[in-house]
């Protein structure tokens, strides 16, 4: 019925660079990356499954603090939301997991469930360079996750949820002229890679 | 929605100002109304398809809108207002294949999806897609009339000339018309006029064809079924659809959508803004382009052989009455026998051919582009919502006279 050869070769040849697209990336180890997601999207699996990459969330967010995974975070991660603490902290609004299309975002729990957990940068930290001089992060944890002890801050795992607002407001490493990939005095991870150490 | 409503609203008014356009009965019109039908004949050709391009840049627009104010309208992958979206078929299934959905909020958007498609055919390949508009912005003419499928090339090459060479014969003809109107003197520049179209359109369809200054109805017919070659409507596009799909199942994430040209431009004019408003820099901005490059540039068939989004719309859109371009047989050169005019087929970036709706391409393939109204000498092409009933069976069946022809 007029299917040239051609044609076959052109089905099957993009067919074969799907497939391969899609093997290198399950082998690539997709769905293990340590980016932190927006609300709800913190089975990686699950996630990548569903995000479609359209950007719905990233436009929508009022604190701006869903970015767009970057090519450096990964091939097959690219386009995908990450949560950018540099540029806001998450007021859980819920609004990114309301406009999702594919369900790929869930409302979460606040007080419950976590986006991921904050880590103290001693390399990075005002207050591990002159204990007692900063305590930006405490006062401004919405939960009351980050204490000081013996001059340091320090993050209650359990209470943190990893809103970032602590990431938001830290005065370390703020006055760069490219948005950087350098850490601040803290910073937000997965809680993946938070119980890997 | 808001942006789709966008697009449909140049579309209706367009089918709507054809329909006005072919009700004007141009050849009984006085001499002030055939130069002002002239006219707007000359500016329509131009605002369409600028129109279209508006259309594709308006997106790009609301994409820019959804960057500064947070509106969350979302792509080209996803637009709506909050919940209610529409969202890319292809995405959507994929997604649902690789297992990730715990919401039936996919299968909402995907039916939205689905509604539209019905409704409007595949007018998002011709009205929002950016895919043409990046090919009609950083590849000139020239390579918009080089995307359209393999039969169409040679037949686009000559275009420029028969549309200026018919243009010419309106005008003249319009003049003529206007200065005599006698039944006798309107009867011998009608033929004359015919002769004209004919040369400057006739694209011979075979050796029987060529010699003569007018055929019949019934033989060009004839000999248009009798030298088209039979191609299924499957074509590879649905290859790939199939393999984004089955290979989304298989590696668990829509695989497709990691090179889809679509969201690639999209991403890539998103970090661009973001490059210039907020410094952010990032490899994607040469890894994207260079991906978009090899699609749009290396494999620049994409839209006709490789896109599955097409694909669906085409498989879905089979369903699509409304909208679609209507034929006024009394009117057409071609169906009522006065030449062998073949615009609305040459100017088709699909390919269809309106005179035989059984031809090589499926009407349902339309994306609505309005390229063939534009083009008819007769105006005789209309997009109406719904479609009429009247004279629509007579350009689908062959009389028995051309059966008895064909089996010959």
């Amino acid at each position: 019925m007029g299917i040239t050869r051609r044609d076959f070769l052109v089905a099957g040849v993009s067919a074969a660079a799907l497939a391969a697209c899609g093997s290198t990336a399950a082998y690539a180890g997709v769905g293990t990356s340590s980016l932190v997601r927006p609300v709800g999207g913190q089975d990686e699996t699950a996630f990548l499954a569903g995000c479609l990459r359209c950007d719905r969330c990233r436009s929508v967010c009022p604190e701006n603090v869903i970015d767009l995974a970057h090519a450096e975070d990964g091939f097959f991660e690219m386009r995908t939301p990450k949560m950018n603490f540099h540029l806001g902290a998450c007021t859980f609004c819920n609004k990114c997991v309301d406009v999702c299309p594919t369900g790929a975002l869930q409302a979460i729990d606040p007080s419950r469930d976590k986006l991921g957990i904050a880590e103290i940068r001693p390399a990075q930290c005002v207050a591990y360079r002159n204990p007692g001089s900063c305590s930006k992060c405490v006062d401004v944890c919405p939960y009351d996750a980050c204490h000081i002890q013996g001059g340091y801050p320090v993050i209650d795992d359990d209470a943190c949820n990893g809103c970032g607002t602590c990431v938001y407001d830290c005065p370390a490493l703020v006055l760069t002229a490219v948005d950087s990939t350098g850490e601040r005095g803290v910073e937000v991870v997965t809680v993946a890679e938070h119980e890997r150490g | 929605m808001t942006k789709n409503k966008a697009a449909a609203t140049p579309e209706q008014a367009k089918a709507s100002a054809a329909e006005g356009a072919s009700a004007t009965p141009a050849k009984t019109a006085g001499s002030a109304q055939s130069k002002a039908a002239t006219a707007a004949k000359g500016g329509k050709r131009r605002s369409t398809d600028n129109l279209r391009l508006v259309c594709g840049l308006g997106f790009f627009v609301v994409v820019g809108i959804g960057l500064t104010f947070n509106t969350g309208l979302g792509t080209t992958d996803s637009f709506g207002w909050q919940t209610i979206a529409a969202v890319c078929p292809v995405g959507a299934i994929e997604t649902l294949l690789a297992g990730g959905i715990q919401a039936p909020v996919a299968l909402v958007c995907l039916a939205i999806t689905v509604a539209l498609v019905l409704f409007f055919g595949r007018a998002a390949c011709g009205w929002l897609c950016p895919v043409p508009v990046v090919r009609r912005v950083f590849g000139g003419k020239k390579a918009v009339a080089k995307s359209v499928s393999d039969s169409k090339e040679e037949e686009a090459a000559c275009d420029a000339q028969k549309n200026a060479a018919v243009k010419v014969a309106i005008d003249d003809w319009r003049a003529k018309l206007a200065v005599d109107t006698s039944p006798a003197a309107r009867a011998q520049i009608e033929r004359e006029f015919s002769a004209i179209i004919h040369s400057a359109c006739a694209t011979p369809h075979c050796a029987e064809c060529a010699g003569h200054t007018t055929c019949s109805q019934e033989t060009m017919r004839v000999h248009d079924r009798k030298n088209r070659i039979k191609v299924s409507h499957y074509d590879t596009r649905f290859a790939v659809l199939i393999g984004a799909l089955a290979s989304s199942a298989i590696a668990g994430f829509p695989v497709f959508c990691l090179v889809c040209p679509v969201g690639l431009t999209v991403a890539t004019f998103i970090a661009l803004w973001r490059f210039i408003t907020m410094n952010q820099g990032t490899w994607g901005l040469i890894v994207m382009p260079v991906i978009l490059i090899v699609e749009l540039v290396v494999l620049r068939k994409w839209c006709h052989r490789l896109c599955p989004i097409s694909a669906f719309f085409s498989l879905v859109g089979k369903g699509n009455k409304t909208l679609r371009p209507t034929v006024d047989e009394k009117k057409c050169l071609r169906l009522n026998g006065t030449a062998v005019c073949n615009r609305c087929h040459d100017v088709c970036p699909e390919g269809i051919d309106l005179h035989d709706p059984r031809g090589l391409v499926a009407p349902t393939e339309c994306i609505k582009c309005a390229a063939c109204v534009d083009a008819c000498p007769e105006s005789c092409i209309t997009m109406p919502l719904f479609p009429k009933r009247t004279g629509a069976s007579q350009a689908t069946t062959l009389t028995d006279k051309e059966e008895q022809c064909l089996t010959n």
